[in-house]
């Protein structure tokens, strides 16, 4: 059977749905031929298509713009595109990168990440103009405010606030303009009023606590400073800057535009030249060491986009006592906060995206946090984010795309220790938890011996006498949340570990070996929504006995074989339990073969992956079709006569339509995004398993 | 309990289900029960082959799950509403040749006769695009492949004189569904305070804008709606279908007899 006749891959298919959601049929038509045959040129891409020559260039433009095609590099003979369905499968996810960036960075970086991820790659100069061109003073900008109206997203948890404390008190110095968003009280507007640049303060009540907003910083007269809109050219450049430095904004180079492919071959040819002068080896050892050094070209070639230009860092930093009001601004913001300065060619020319890799991170993170808010409860789950925020600004990625190829004996290998940006001491959380009631979710036993104010009622076990968590000394907030921490490590998913006594405890975050768990736990999920709770049983039999042949697997789990038979078959055809049948005699007889069962996690791991690739091109569909439901209705809403005018146009029933329609979406696209939490969980956190 | 009594319980009642109330007992499927079943109803018809099963429902969004969802939207829309989205609305579904057997999508296949039928008011619908406009923003020309950078280049030399300019919304936009509804919802509230005069006005600006700002491929099919706004701009009072478009208008919203009297 020819290729084309086959099926096409699913996640071809999803990721064609992702691209005609968003960016419309032409984008999409390409973008399925490219999906169905592979590497083009695009004379291949015209006879295998029935778009016209105009039509597929303009489409690549569009694709390449956004980055969902590779191409050859340009001095290549012939020009090959080649679909990059990790770009194209991340469409799906430009709300939660939005959402990410606002809780850690606030609106305003929100807004520019949002805009990044609308236009593609832009040059930094080219983002200012848009922003603030420079012919007319961004009169509109009023405009735009009555018309998109207020942030939707206020009623937030303080995630915000919380990491504007991680900013504030981060040991390295960064600032970035946080605006607060659950407090808009009118001290803001009077700030704005005066056009001066001032810390305000307000006492925001939080789970209860007292406590002080982080500053903020009002530095021009724009009067949507509550919307997150940004005020001036300084304050783009210094939200760029600060993105940049976490590492959620990267450079983008022509390497980015080669497939794997391209960028092996172009990896291997620098390594071949560095270790033995351009010509290929043939021993095998030598072929060892040039894996070995391509991989090592390649992590080169990769880490040099995040590379920050340094240039611009001084600047920020000479430029910022222009702004420099109060001396508590300038403590909190660090360096560069605000910058007066006027940047250089240098800094414009400079060409950014959002970085994909760094996203994995922060919804691994959002994700522990979840895991751990349902097993160990609010606070506890509070304090992990903290140190898994601490620890995000060091984590380029969640694991090593490229590693080094395993050495013979693991007993050689040098050992490293542990890069101390990977560590976390209590007393660095401790000093952030300053508006969080940290007494809560603990044993009051505990807290009764640290604070030595009060004891534990005998019959009612509460504390005789409640602990305002405001006035604890730092000492005891430092010895309540080591109790927290250490809840976290005694969990079975040890979500931390213990390293040394540096900083009352010192911690680190083992990510390889909580993914490995939480793969294993959705796996566990899925099978028991689908089998119950004896399909666990049998996975977790099998996991830890190894293969099993029926007498064996009917011995492990105490029951009959009756009772498994089903269970066991009908796993089998899911995929999640592997058969193999072992003649005994040398004719293969059925009756005389052993016949093994046995659970792989890896390859569990991707038959779910699969599945639930196959859940979200069902919702795209549906999502489709519930659109051509009402698209009548639709055409008629975007009538340039009925837009501003729905009331007298549409009917009630065509409103209370449009309504529905609305929650239809909202319901599948939330849907969506759930799987693709699963998704990231299973593919994006942590590489290939060994297979057991 | 002795299986001849079963027997001769399933004989008595003749039936594979027999219940002898003087013996307590019970006999499914030719085993006989000890239970006290008084009072219990046996489904004697046989099961529903596809009894009804409701899907489990997923629970409701949180609020970062929301937010999650409004800023997917607003992202998307702001992005239809650019210049790269297009629909080419040509009865394919992906971009690979036509199989040999298949029939070319033709002009009356691809027609609705419930929907497509051209009435004046379609001249106000939106025109979505068939080909991306390209010419509007400024590119990175270095990162795209030789044979591309023609498109790229070619347009800007020729209209040096406008100037290319992303575009970006300052603020976090909301998604245009939430904007139509909000609209609607607290202009529902003012609706009879309002102004009729301030209304057409204001219509008239934005026709007259839609048109100005109507990329070119709408042109070349759809010369109708050139025509009927022609006669919508140069205030001809003599046009029949402004007087029928008045009358329609009136029909379908009796609320404010009123709004739609041109001065």
């Amino acid at each position: 059977m020819s290729y084309s006749q086959r099926e096409t891959p699913i996640l071809a298919e999803l990721c064609t749905f992702l691209v005609e959601h968003v960016y419309g049929e032409l984008a999409a038509r390409v973008f399925s031929v490219l999906a169905r045959f592979g590497r083009q040129r695009l004379g291949d891409l015209s006879r295998a298509s029935y778009l016209n020559g105009r039509q597929l260039k303009y489409g690549l433009v569009i694709l390449i713009q956004q980055h969902l095609v590779f191409h050859s590099p340009a001095d290549a003979k012939y020009m090959f595109y080649e679909i990059d369905w990790q770009h194209s499968y991340a469409l799906v996810r430009c709300g939660k990168i939005a959402k990410l960036v606002e809780d850690r960075f606030g609106k305003k970086a929100a807004n520019v990440v949002s805009n990044l991820l609308t236009l593609g790659h832009t040059r930094i100069a080219d983002l200012k103009e848009a922003y603030f061109p420079s012919h007319t003073d961004s009169d509109d900008e009023s405009d735009d405010g009555i018309v998109n109206g207020v942030g939707l997203r206020k009623g937030k948890a303080n995630g915000t606030r919380l990491n504007g404390a991680v900013e504030k008190i981060n040991g390295t110095a960064n600032g970035k303009p946080t605006d607060d968003e659950d407090a808009k009280p009118a001290t803001e507007t009077l700030a704005n009023g005066v056009n001066t640049s001032k810390a305000t303060s307000n006492p925001v009540k939080v789970n209860g606590v007292s406590k002080e907003t982080t500053d903020r910083d009002t530095t021009d007269g724009s009067e949507e400073l509550d919307d997150g809109s940004i005020g001036s050219a300084e304050e783009l450049h210094a939200t760029i800057q600060l993105l940049m430095e976490r590492g959620w904004v990267m450079k983008v180079e022509d390497a980015q535009y080669l497939s794997p492919g391209d960028l092996h071959d172009i990896a291997r040819r620098q390594a071949a030249d560095e270790i033995f002068g351009g010509i290929i080896p043939t021993g095998t050892k030598d072929k060892d060491k040039l894996a070995a050094g391509t991989q090592q070209h390649k992590r080169r070639i990769r880490d040099a986009w995040l590379e920050v230009p340094q240039a611009c860092t001084r600047k920020r930093k000479a430029a910022d006592t222009d702004y420099g009001a109060s001396n508590k601004r300038v403590k909190v913001n660090g360096g560069y906060g605000v910058s007066g300065a006027t940047s250089g060619n240098n800094e414009d020319d400079l060409v950014v995206r959002v970085n994909p890799e760094k996203i994995a991170v922060a919804m691994r993170t959002e994700q522990l946090v979840h895991l751990v808010e349902q097993r160990l409860g609010y606070t506890t789950a509070r304090i992990y984010q903290i140190m898994l925020r601490m620890l995000e600004s060091n984590l380029a990625r969640c694991y090593e795309e490229y590693p080094d190829p395993p050495l013979a004996d693991p007993e050689k290998a040098p050992d490293n220790g542990i890069d101390p940006r990977l560590l976390v001491t209590t007393r660095d959380v401790a000093k952030q938890t300053k508006d969080l009631d940290i007494c809560e979710g603990l044993d009051p036993h505990a807290i009764a011996q640290i604070t030595k104010r009060t004891h534990v009622e005998k019959r009612t076990n509460v504390l005789s006498q409640p602990i305002d968590p405001s006035t604890l000394s730092h000492d005891e907030r430092v010895r309540i949340v080591h109790k927290h921490i250490s809840l976290l490590s005694e969990d079975p998913f040890h979500f931390v570990t213990w390293h040394t006594r540096a900083g009352y405890s010192q911690w680190r975050i083992e990510f390889d070996e909580i993914m490995k768990g939480l793969i294993q736990h959705e796996i566990e999920n899925t099978i028991a929504s689908r089998k119950g709770a004896l399909g666990v049983k049998l996975i977790r039999a099998l996991r830890k006995k190894g293969k099993l042949d029926e007498r064996q697997t009917c011995n492990t789990m105490m029951m009959s074989a009756n009772d498994i038979r089903g269970i066991v078959n009908d796993l089998t055809v899911q995929g999640f339990v592997q058969t193999q049948e072992i003649p005994r005699v040398e004719r293969r007889e059925a009756k005389h073969s052993i016949h093994l069962i046995w659970y792989d996690r890896q390859r569990a791991r991707e038959k779910l992956l699969h599945d639930t690739y196959k859940g979200m091109v069902r919702i795209m569909q549906r999502i489709a079709f519930e659109r051509e439901k009402v698209q009548p209705l639709l055409a008629k809403a975007e009538r340039s006569d009925v837009v501003g005018n729905e009331a007298k146009y549409l009917s009630k029933g065509e409103l209370e339509a449009l309504k529905k329609w609305k929650e239809v979406e909202e319901k599948l696209l939330l849907q969506l995004f759930r799987e693709d939490d699963l998704v990231a969980t299973l593919r994006d956190f942590i590489g290939p398993l060994v297979s057991v | 309990m002795a299986p001849g009594r079963g027997r001769g319980g399933a004989r008595g009642g003749g039936r594979g289900g027999a219940y002898n109330a003087a013996r307590g007992t019970i006999t499914i499927a030719g085993t006989e029960l000890n239970w006290d079943l008084s009072g219990l109803e046996i489904q004697r018809a046989p099961a529903e082959r596809f009894p009804d099963a409701p899907p489990p429902q997923a629970p409701p969004a949180t609020a970062d799950e929301s937010a999650i969802v409004q800023h997917h939207l607003a992202v998307r829309d702001r992005i239809h509403e650019g210049p790269f989205y297009t629909i080419l609305n040509d009865g394919m579904r992906n971009g690979l040749k036509r199989k040999a057997n298949e029939p070319a999508p033709t002009e009356a296949s691809l027609f609705n006769p419930f929907t497509d039928n051209q009435t004046y008011s379609s001249k106000y619908l939106k025109v979505r695009r068939r080909i991306p406009k390209l010419d509007s923003r400024p590119y990175v020309v270095d990162l795209f492949p030789p044979e591309l950078r023609q498109i790229l280049n070619g347009r800007s030399s020729g209209e040096s004189n406008k100037k290319r300019i992303l575009s970006v919304s300052k603020v976090n936009a909301k998604s245009q569904l939430d904007r139509m509804l909000n609209a609607e919802e607290a202009r529902t509230k003012e609706a009879e305070a309002r102004g009729d005069d301030d209304d057409d006005e204001i219509d008239e600006d934005e026709e007259a804008e839609e048109e100005e700002s109507k990329p070119d491929a709408v042109d070349e099919e759809d010369n109708w709606s050139a025509v009927s706004s022609d006669s919508e701009e140069s205030d001809d009072d003599y046009n029949a279908e402004q007087y029928f478009d008045n009358g329609e208008d009136d029909d379908i919203d009796d609320a404010d007899p009123y709004e739609n009297t041109y001065e």
